[in-house]
């Protein structure tokens, strides 16, 4: 018993250093520093609020919340999927050479990216409590659910892809051609019932749909239904284990392909 | 026949052999599906399937070997005869095709230095992110960051991004974390072919120290100088075969011989 556990926080501690060298790397000689993890999604929403509500007038009220709740999310998924489709490859000479459970390498990529999500999180307080709204005590468990929601979610993704893209290195080209588009069917810069509704059938089917909606629900309404929770849970797991089946699969041959 | 082995050793692991390898197998695909790209691989996948099958390359051919706590042993061969697929197997990070590989202890690859050091990062963060990667606890390196940051000798510089540093430095603080995860079983490959001649000789009284005091070692040359200096044992790989196994000059002669072949 004390062994297993003891390997798990061998694990853990693998994990979190890993995350931390990610986050030293990537912002090392940059005078702002982590500052860009917030001004990224700043200046989008700046560029977006300016377009819809100034060039295509749109009606909704604080536009720039609507956005940000949805956007923030978003980046996280975006990011990783990007950043984590080249990690088996990126790591080859730690998977050819030490042994540790590889599933920690895509691991350390979507918790680097979560970490940068919950630092863009009080710039979203901020905001909200600029444009007068407070938020509500569901945030509270609100955020932890949907976090813990997204990162199964994530994680499963990109274990899929960064599997795939070992045997095969068209598919990290090929996911971020897909995620640029996906980002436009993903109701971030509009909501469903802004569409006509055989569009939202469809939208209906796309996994990401239910669990920005749920972002948005929960940070700009302060709803927080744990009915509508049930869907984007159950599409998590679903990936998650397709993720898991993917990886399993594949895992063996990395260190003969790479 | 030096190339002799105890077969008779179909039992579990005895006594103290802390590396036991039985007739194992290790197979490549030399232009398996990774080399062609989705398209490809979508138009021509019943003929992939097929070649994949007929270009098939066996690393190693049958090699078992037995080795026990506290041993030093050598493992010579041209490039290409199997050492490194032989290390990776005992490292854990590859898998046999056919046979077993069973290893009691904690390991540690000293191969090819200064793995996984990222060249934006300072020294001190390498190390720590590298101890972390062998196997050590965070308390742990903090209690040896010292220790380690002294063996490598890089002074002032420990907190200067890895890219600014020699290549002579950079194998110093591979060596010196290497060295410090204290692991059971150390493997070597090729590790002390850079650095000066005066750490070079620091490295080798360093390693000799840590074998008398139990370690084991499996120390893959082309050099034979250092394996004659460290092993009581050698083996020799050609084209994936064991061709010999026994004292250090016997298969250093033998090694002569395919040498000229």
């Amino acid at each position: 018993m004390s062994t297993a556990l003891s390997v798990w926080q061998n694990h853990w501690e693998l994990v979190s250093a890993l995350v931390a060298k990610d986050l030293k790397v990537r912002y090392k000689g940059t005078m702002l520093g982590y500052l860009w993890s917030i001004l990224h999604p700043l200046a989008l929403t700046l560029i977006f609020n300016f377009v819809f509500k100034e060039i295509f007038k749109a009606s909704i009220p604080d536009f720039h919340l609507f956005l940000l709740a949805a956007l923030l999310p978003w980046t996280w998924l975006a990011s990783s999927i990007n950043g984590g489709a080249g990690s088996f490859v990126g790591n080859a000479h730690l998977i050819k050479k030490v042994r540790f459970p590889r599933l920690l390498i895509p691991l350390a990529t979507v918790l680097n990216n979560m970490v940068h999500f919950l630092l863009s999180l009080p710039v979203y307080l901020a905001f909200t409590l600029a444009a007068g709204k407070l938020p509500a005590w569901n945030w509270l468990i609100g955020i932890p659910l949907l976090v813990l929601l997204e990162l199964i979610f994530i994680l499963g993704l990109t274990l899929a892809i960064a599997s795939l893209n070992v045997y095969f290195r068209d598919v990290s080209h090929f996911v971020s051609v897909v995620l640029s588009l996906w980002f436009y069917v993903t109701p971030i810069m509009y909501s469903p019932s802004m569409l006509p509704p055989k569009v939202q059938l469809v939208l209906a089917f796309h996994p990401a749909t239910h669990l920005i909606e749920a972002w948005r629900n929960l940070l700009v309404e302060n709803r927080l239904d744990l009915e509508t929770l049930c869907l984007p849970a159950a599409i998590a797991a679903a990936v998650m284990f397709f993720g898991l089946i993917v990886f399993k699969r594949l895992e063996r041959g990395f260190a003969d392909v790479l | 026949m030096s190339s002799s082995v105890g077969l008779t050793a179909i039992t579990p692991l005895a006594g103290d052999v802390v590396i036991d390898l039985q007739a194992v197998w290790k197979r490549y695909y030399l232009r398996s599906a990774h080399n062609v790209d989705l398209k490809h691989a979508v138009l021509h996948l019943p003929s992939l399937l097929r070649e994949r099958k007929a270009v098939e390359f066996w690393a190693l051919k049958d090699v078992s070997l037995q080795v026990r706590r506290g041993e030093c042993v050598g493992i010579i061969g041209h490039n290409g005869s199997g050492k490194s697929t032989l290390l990776g197997l005992i490292a854990g990070v590859l898998r046999p095709d056919r046979g077993r590989v069973e290893v009691r202890g904690q390991v540690a690859p000293l191969l090819q230095l200064g793995l996984g050091f990222h060249p934006e990062l300072t020294g001190r963060e390498n190390a720590v992110l590298n101890a972390v990667l062998l196997g050590l606890r965070r308390k742990q390196v903090r209690e040896r960051l010292e220790d380690i940051i002294a063996f490598a000798e890089l002074g002032n510089f420990i907190d200067q991004p890895v890219r600014t540093y020699s290549s002579g430095m950079h194998s110093r603080l591979a060596f010196s974390v290497a060295i410090h995860v204290d692991a059971d079983i150390m493997l070597l490959d090729e590790v002390l072919a850079v650095g000066d001649e005066r750490f070079r000789q620091k490295c080798l009284d360093r390693l000799q120290a840590e074998i008398r005091s139990g370690k084991t070692a499996l120390f893959v040359s082309h050099s034979m100088d250092a394996v004659k200096r460290f092993c009581s044992r050698a083996v020799l790989l050609d084209h994936g075969d064991k061709l010999a196994e026994g004292s250090v000059d016997e298969v250093a002669m033998r090694y002569q011989r395919i040498r000229v072949v």
